[in-house]
């Protein structure tokens, strides 16, 4: 398997280990495993750090945790990204959407321009 | 996600197409005095398109490449670097060098050592004439390519900042699933310009509950700073054309632009223009605008109220947006570039082979059919029924036509190797082609390229000599090899000739002789003489070279054209030149046929074999042990299909027929039972266990269910022949 996931749940929230490849090959996969966690805790926190592929179905599906989260009051969140991930969060412009922290070395940060999208969007854009 | 692995395919099809045509023009190039400006034009887009597509799935290694090829060519063709006829070979080696990487690319290897330094090599020698030092990286290569535009443009510096572009996407369902990636999009955006702002559509994307993670939501409204036209801004959407709703928005775009937009999105006019304001692609002018606009038509609904409670909303987002000077004159809108005439569409050739395979059984059951309908006796019935069968021929027709390709392609790739070994050879070739619009089968044509090639690369070692001994011969000092092809009874004949200094008889007997192919006593006709060279292990060249001469070879190629149920044919003369005929069916599928009984058994012919049937006379065969018949005043040959066979005789003594078949312009006839006339023949090639059976190529089924073996008339004239000299012998 191109990608490990490592749990971690209690009765209110579960954190989510991610390493290596997420991509469109196994996002079916990975959304059949987090819908029904998605259903028992109102908690998921994503741990990214050790993610060397993300793909824009991969974005996509987080997108709609996020949004499907934001519906219902629940929190979604990322805890942990890794670079992969943030390249396509940075041009995607969704810093602001998802509205994590971010940890990144100043060496790091030159990477990245988030220029744009960093601003929390208007609940009507969402 | 099979589909990956065919966009895959589309894209190394689409690129060797492209790398084939460049080669063309190239070497038209290289003969021509003066360079042709269009040509370098079209060089240039082919290696734009390349760099365009590989960026897109990519492959970084071709982009880096390309890119390097492209600025040379960008100077060439902006008259900085003068062009030179030594640039055309750099030009060949690096397009080479591009199949090499797109070859790599396709199959995910990594490169090879030797394509590496190749690459080292090549880029250190465009750089020189770029008088340039271009890294590797090709991020930091466009940064320069940038810098020197700017520096190009001070003047215009003004103009060129308001470049600002608004591109608005929306990605169809199967985007991802098509193997696309939008993010692969923007990387390659990122590299020809810059994007200022995007915003990514989610409001289509389901919740967790309903989302199909496969299939693609998003949208996305850009704006994008670049200097480039729009037909490169285009370019960079070439591969999504098909996935994704394009609709590009000029610098210079009005409100009226605007307002087209709108009406062409169909989504609320209120959210899209809360995004632009996001992308900083309106600002409060053009909202102004759009304001008086609606109150200008108050019954149009195009407009949404921009008043009221949004009101307030609206001017923080104009606040938070600065105040960047797009420039609204003129007009110039592009809706997406889906209308684009394609001439001819790509379709999998296995598609093909299922219809093909589909008619064929439609033709068999069309047989059945047939025969049902006779036995009923029924006008009307027959008459339907035979209206059907036409329309079944037309359908087979059409359909193996679907196959047929024209051979120039494959013809006009040798201009390429005769001129690479003419070269090594140093010899002087000139290769003329002709007939290369004469058509036949795919498959016929991908499999008869090896053989091609080893006849060419024997000609050019062999046959034609070098400049010195040409001269001495008194002959022109440049060679002429022709390949040519025509038509000829169901049949289609490619020739390869030179005019070398021809097969030299005393030679390869003496060859063969020494190779114990043939004894010394063997009496042979020039034609037998010429066909020794098709033997395994044969090889008359002096010294082996790295062309050819290793005795592996022609023997190789005579399989090769007999697997296709093809022949082989040599002529040629001391110091004058060969001629090579190939001769093969033009296609492998169905063909029209002639169906007989022998004892109780059916055959099938091709029906382009067949010169006439006449009655069997037991008077007039002559009497000795050959059977020998008089057809009008000429002896001819006949074959007993029983005894070849060692079939059962046939006990109900009905009248025989004599069929008379042609090959190769001899005439042979065959004794036969009964004739059942044309028969359209499916043919079913034979199971792996009959596939050494000697003079039969092939099954078909007939409409009773029943088989028929199809005759392979060109090994039954060998075997008759044979069969006749062993009686020969045996007779001494």
């Amino acid at each position: 398997m191109s990608y490990t996931v490592e749990l971690e749940e209690d009765a209110q929230s579960c954190t989510i280990k991610l390493s290596g490849k997420l991509n469109v090959y196994n996002v079916k996969e990975f959304r059949d495993m987090i819908l029904p966690i998605t259903e028992r805790v109102p908690t998921i926190n994503i741990d990214l750090k050790e993610v060397t592929e993300f793909d824009s179905a991969f974005l996509q599906l987080f997108i709609s945790l996020k949004n499907s989260a934001y519906q219902l009051g629940h929190i979604f969140k990322i805890i942990a990204h890794s670079k992969a991930v943030l390249h396509i969060i940075d041009v995607f412009g969704l810093v602001g959407f998802f509205a994590d922290k971010i940890v990144l070395s100043s060496k790091d940060r030159k990477e990245f321009s988030f220029s744009y999208g960093t601003a929390r969007v208007p609940k009507t854009l969402r | 996600m099979e589909n990956m692995a065919e966009i895959r395919e589309i894209f190394t099809a689409e690129c060797s197409d492209i790398l084939q045509k460049m080669e063309s023009i190239l070497l038209e190039m290289e003969s021509e005095e003066t360079p042709n400006q269009e040509r370098i034009h079209e060089l240039f887009r082919f290696i734009h398109t390349i760099k365009g597509s590989a960026g897109i799935f990519g492959y970084e290694a071709i982009v880096s490449f390309t890119h390097i090829v492209e600025s040379l060519l960008d100077k060439i063709r902006d008259g900085v670097l003068p062009f030179k006829k030594e640039l055309v070979g750099l030009l060949l080696e690096c397009r080479d060098h591009i199949t090499e990487l797109i070859e790599s690319a396709a199959n995910g290897n990594p490169l090879e050592k030797a394509t590496l330094k190749n690459q080292e090599k090549l880029t250190l020698t465009l750089e020189k004439y770029l008088g340039n030092t271009f890294s590797q990286n090709i991020q930091e290569t466009i940064k320069q390519d940038i810098i020197q535009n700017k520096k190009i443009t001070k003047e215009t510096i003004e103009v060129k900042s308001s470049q600002l572009w608004h591109i608005s996407l929306r990605f169809k369902e199967d985007t991802i699933r098509n193997g696309l990636d939008p993010y692969s999009t923007f990387t390659y955006l990122k590299k020809i310009g810059e994007i200022v702002r995007l915003f990514t559509l989610v409001n289509k994307v389901p919740n967790i509950d309903n989302i199909d993670p496969e299939s693609c939501y998003l949208g996305f409204e850009i704006l994008y700073k670049c200097d480039k036209n729009l037909a490169f801004i285009q370019d960079a959407f070439e591969f999504i054309q098909y996935d994704c709703d394009i609709y590009i928005l000029s610098p210079n775009r009005t409100i009226d632009n605007w307002l087209e937009f709108f009406e062409y999105r169909q989504e609320p006019i209120l959210r899209l223009v809360r995004i632009l304001l996001l992308t900083k692609s309106i600002d409060k002018k053009i909202l102004n605008q759009l304001r008086l606009q609606k109150k200008k038509k108050k019954e149009s609904k195009k407009l949404p109220d921009l008043s009221g409670t949004y009101e307030t909303e609206l001017e923080t987002d104009i606040k938070s947006s600065s105040t960047e000077n797009i420039s609204q004159d003129n007009l110039v809108k592009h809706k997406d570039q889906n209308i684009r005439e394609n001439k001819s569409i790509r379709i999998d050739s296995t598609k093909l082979d299922i219809l093909i395979n589909l008619v064929g059984e439609l033709v068999v059951s069309s047989a059945n059919l047939t025969q049902i309908s006779n036995n009923r006796k029924d006008s009307v019935l027959i008459e339907t029924v035979s209206h059907l069968n036409i329309l079944i021929n037309d359908i087979r027709d059409t359909s193996l036509n679907l196959r047929m390709v024209q051979i120039g392609e494959t013809f006009n790739r040798f201009h390429r190797v005769v001129r690479d070994i003419s070269q090594e050879l140093n010899k002087d070739v000139q290769l003329s082609i002709t007939g290369g619009e004469t058509e036949l089968d795919k498959i016929v044509v991908e499999k008869i390229n090896d053989p091609l090639m080893h006849l060419i690369r024997n000609s050019l070692d062999h046959g034609i000599e070098s400049m010195e001994e040409r001269s001495s011969k008194g002959k022109s000092p440049k060679g002429k090899l022709s390949l040519h092809a025509f038509h000829e009874a169901g049949n289609i004949v490619i020739e390869v000739k030179d005019d070398g200094r021809g097969l030299d008889n005393q030679k390869i007997l003496n060859k063969a002789i020494e190779k114990g192919i043939i004894s010394k006593e063997t009496n042979l006709s020039t034609s037998e003489i010429h066909r020794l060279i098709f033997k395994a292990g044969f090889s008359t060249a002096e010294k082996v070279t790295s062309i050819s001469g290793r005795g592996v070879g022609l023997d190789v190629v005579e399989k090769n054209i007999e697997s296709l149920r093809g022949s082989i044919s040599i002529n040629s003369e001391l110091n004058h030149g060969t001629v090579i005929q190939i001769r093969l069916p033009l296609t492998l599928a169905i063909i029209d046929g002639f169906l007989f009984r022998v004892s109780e058994f059916y055959y099938v012919v091709p029906l382009y074999q067949i010169v006439e049937c006449i009655e069997y006379k037991e008077e007039e065969v002559s009497s000795s042990e050959n059977d020998f018949l008089n057809l009008r005043g000429n002896l001819l040959p006949f074959l007993r299909l029983s005894e070849l066979f060692q079939l059962p005789e046939n006990t109900i003594q009905s009248r025989k027929n004599i069929l008379i078949l042609q090959n190769m312009g001899i005439q042979v006839g065959i004794l036969v039972d009964s004739l059942h006339g044309e028969f359209q023949t499916v043919i079913k090639p034979l199971g792996k266990l009959f596939q050494n059976l000697r003079g039969i190529s092939g099954t078909t089924v007939l409409g009773s269910g029943e088989v028929a073996l199809i005759l392979d008339v060109p090994l039954l004239f060998q075997r008759a022949t044979s069969i006749q000299k062993e009686k020969k012998n045996k007779q001494q």
